[in-house]
């Protein structure tokens, strides 16, 4: 129970830093292009409102900047402190992405950020908007190596990694489908797209919240017009993506989709549940998806078409992942357990044969080890027995514990969504009163742009919780557990650094919101 | 334009004729299990085109709004 708890504190900790953390990307994935577009007209045309409206947002762009990148280096630490099993175990595949990220990447974005932000009267013009643009596409890189990293937590595969049986740890054996994955990719640009329409919408209800107080007017109404035709790209493109993503999600983490949408009973022709409150019930417990809802309102053969691109297709539900599905090849978790449990009696007994010296029962062991248990021929796909390894902890254990809890992935998932139609529909009507003309005398619009400012970090931080409440009771998706990946320390030392972490995000986030206030109150210098 | 149009009409409507796919034992889809790399590469390309798009979209936004001409 102590360790349980050990693990709940690690996980707090962790996703506090994390959400803490994702305040500040999304924003700077966003703001450094809006900068380096509003600072592109400016060369473009020589007007020095250009440039005063650049370095407003870019004065605003370094605040955030700082406190990302302080705030990320907090997780590298936390692998150390808090997941040392996982770090251990995988740190071969997790870590060369965080590596790159951090020379390539983290060394761009501090070089040119230096230049962009203290250069103005350093270098030429071209220099400094190079500098800008490369500030930008560094930032964004550096997303992207974090989520190859993630990519291969969400989605592992034999395709790149093999679990050593001499060390007991996974091992990369291919760059470059680690790298190209297309989990990965989609999941990068989903996370850039959706930082773009984030700082778009900061910037245009600052704007908007300027024309409402009469103050600033010219600067307001060039700044919501980039913002608004940014923002109107950005979340069309968010949720074409975003369709990819779930396509992705769907077909590689069926428990996560499957809580998403409360599936229990999986079934051909599966629907989306537009609007519904799920009772998050034990699968054993229910016969019918109907049974899980308080009440609900769906959208029949939506799930099917959007995640397996197929009218009538099959989407598996929590209890088919449980109990099996013989028709579509699904296996019990009782037998999936039962062959990772006997990977784990090959890997002690190819360990106890080395100690022993005893060459022919480590061969067998590895041969059993490394057995086929699955493939498919035509796709040139296998499983073997050390793929599964990580359901031998579930063997004998409660089987809910094998997917992600549904009430708070279904809000999660569902509140993101609907945040994303919100967000285009706000981009069409701004970007058309833009166009007309009629921005800056459209106070219900301002208003609404306004009130719509502290909405995408809601989003993205839903965002995050789908991607990772869904992905448990994983680290590493089908491979190590959650419950397996902690550093086995003591309760307290957990306890005090959430508390010590907590107290310094607080002072951190009051700062920086002090710090914005005041630098939002003030305004763009030479401003109308 | 009819070319595309085809395309898309074709891609939709081999939703109506999708045949179940038998799956992996943990319910994972092995034809996306199966890294495509083609794909993740056509992906990660998207993003530079979506900057450029963003930015001729901004260019185009501000000319026909009469916020800025001499662009």
């Amino acid at each position: 129970m102590d360790h349980m708890s050990m693990i709940e504190w690690a996980r707090a900790q962790f996703a506090m830093t994390a959400l803490f953390h994702f305040f500040f990307v999304p924003f700077t994935l966003g703001m450094s292009f809006i900068v380096a577009f509003f600072e592109t007209i400016y060369v473009k045309t020589g007007k020095q409102e250009w440039k005063n409206i650049t370095q407003f947002w870019q004065l605003i762009f370094a605040i955030n900047f700082a406190l990302g990148l302080s705030t990320g280096i907090i997780h590298e630490f936390e692998f150390g402190t808090n997941w040392s099993t996982y770090s251990w175990m995988v740190g071969d595949l997790f870590g060369a992405p965080l590596a790159v990220e951090g020379i390539i990447a983290f060394f761009m974005e501090a070089t040119f950020a230096a230049i962009s932000f203290f250069g103005w009267k350093r270098v030429s013009k071209g220099v400094h908007l190079a500098s800008s643009w490369l500030l930008g596409i560094g930032s964004n890189l550096s997303a992207l190596w974090i989520l190859i990293a993630n990519g291969f937590m969400q989605h592992p595969s034999n395709a790149f990694e093999n679990f050593n049986i001499d060390n007991s740890r996974l091992e990369m054996t291919n760059f470059w489908q680690l790298i190209a994955q297309p989990v990965a990719q989609v999941k990068f640009l989903h996370v850039v797209s959706a930082g773009y329409t984030l700082a778009s919408i900061f910037v245009l209800g600052i704007s908007a919240f300027y024309l409402l107080r009469g103050k600033h007017v010219e600067f307001a109404k060039k700044s919501a017009a980039v913002a608004a035709a940014f923002g109107l790209i950005s979340s069309i493109f968010l949720a074409v993506i975003g369709d990819d993503h779930a396509y992705e999600v769907t077909n590689t983490q069926p428990t996560k989709i499957a809580a998403a949408e409360g599936l229990y009973v999986g079934k051909k022709g599966a629907p989306i549940v537009a609007v519904g409150w799920p009772k998050d019930l034990k699968a054993a417990d229910v016969q019918t998806n109907d049974q899980a809802w308080a009440f609900k309102i769906e959208i029949p053969h939506l799930l099917s078409i959007l995640g397996k691109h197929g009218v009538n297709a099959y989407v598996p539900g929590l209890k088919d992942l449980i109990d099996g599905n013989k028709k579509y090849g699904i296996w019990p978790l009782s037998k999936l357990a039962e062959v990772g449990q006997e990977a784990r009696t090959d890997l002690k007994a190819y360990h106890e044969a080395k100690a022993a010296g005893d060459t022919a029962a480590m061969q067998k062991a590895k041969a059993d080890f490394y057995s086929v248990v699955w493939s498919d021929p035509k796709l040139g796909l296998k499983l073997r027995k050390c793929d599964l390894i990580g359901y031998g902890f579930f063997k004998g254990k409660n089987p809910d514990l094998i997917h992600p809890p549904v009430l708070p992935v279904f809000i999660s998932f569902h509140t993101m969504v609907a945040l994303g139609f919100w967000f285009i529909l706000l981009f069409i009507w701004a970007w058309i009163a833009v166009v007309k003309g009629s921005f800056a005398n459209s106070t219900l619009l301002q208003k609404l742009a306004v009130l719509s400012v502290p909405l995408p970090w809601i989003g993205t931080s839903f965002g995050w919780m789908t991607a990772e409440i869904g992905r448990q009771p994983w680290t590493v998706f089908g491979v190590l557990p959650t419950a397996e990946s902690a550093t086995p320390i003591a309760l307290a030392n957990v306890q005090a650094t959430f508390f010590m972490f907590l107290t310094a995000f607080v002072i951190l986030g009051i700062a920086e919101l002090k710090i914005l206030f005041t630098v939002v109150k003030h305004g763009p210098k030479g401003a109308h | 334009m009819r070319k595309l149009l085809a395309l898309i009409m074709v891609f939709f409507g081999s939703f109506l004729f999708a045949a179940d796919t038998q799956l992996m034992p943990n319910g994972i889809n092995p034809a996306v299990h199966k890294i495509d790399t083609t794909w993740g590469v056509i992906v990660f390309f998207m993003w530079p085109v979506l900057i450029i798009i963003a930015y001729k979209f901004i260019e185009f936004t501000l000319k026909k709004s009469g916020l800025e001409k001499d662009l």
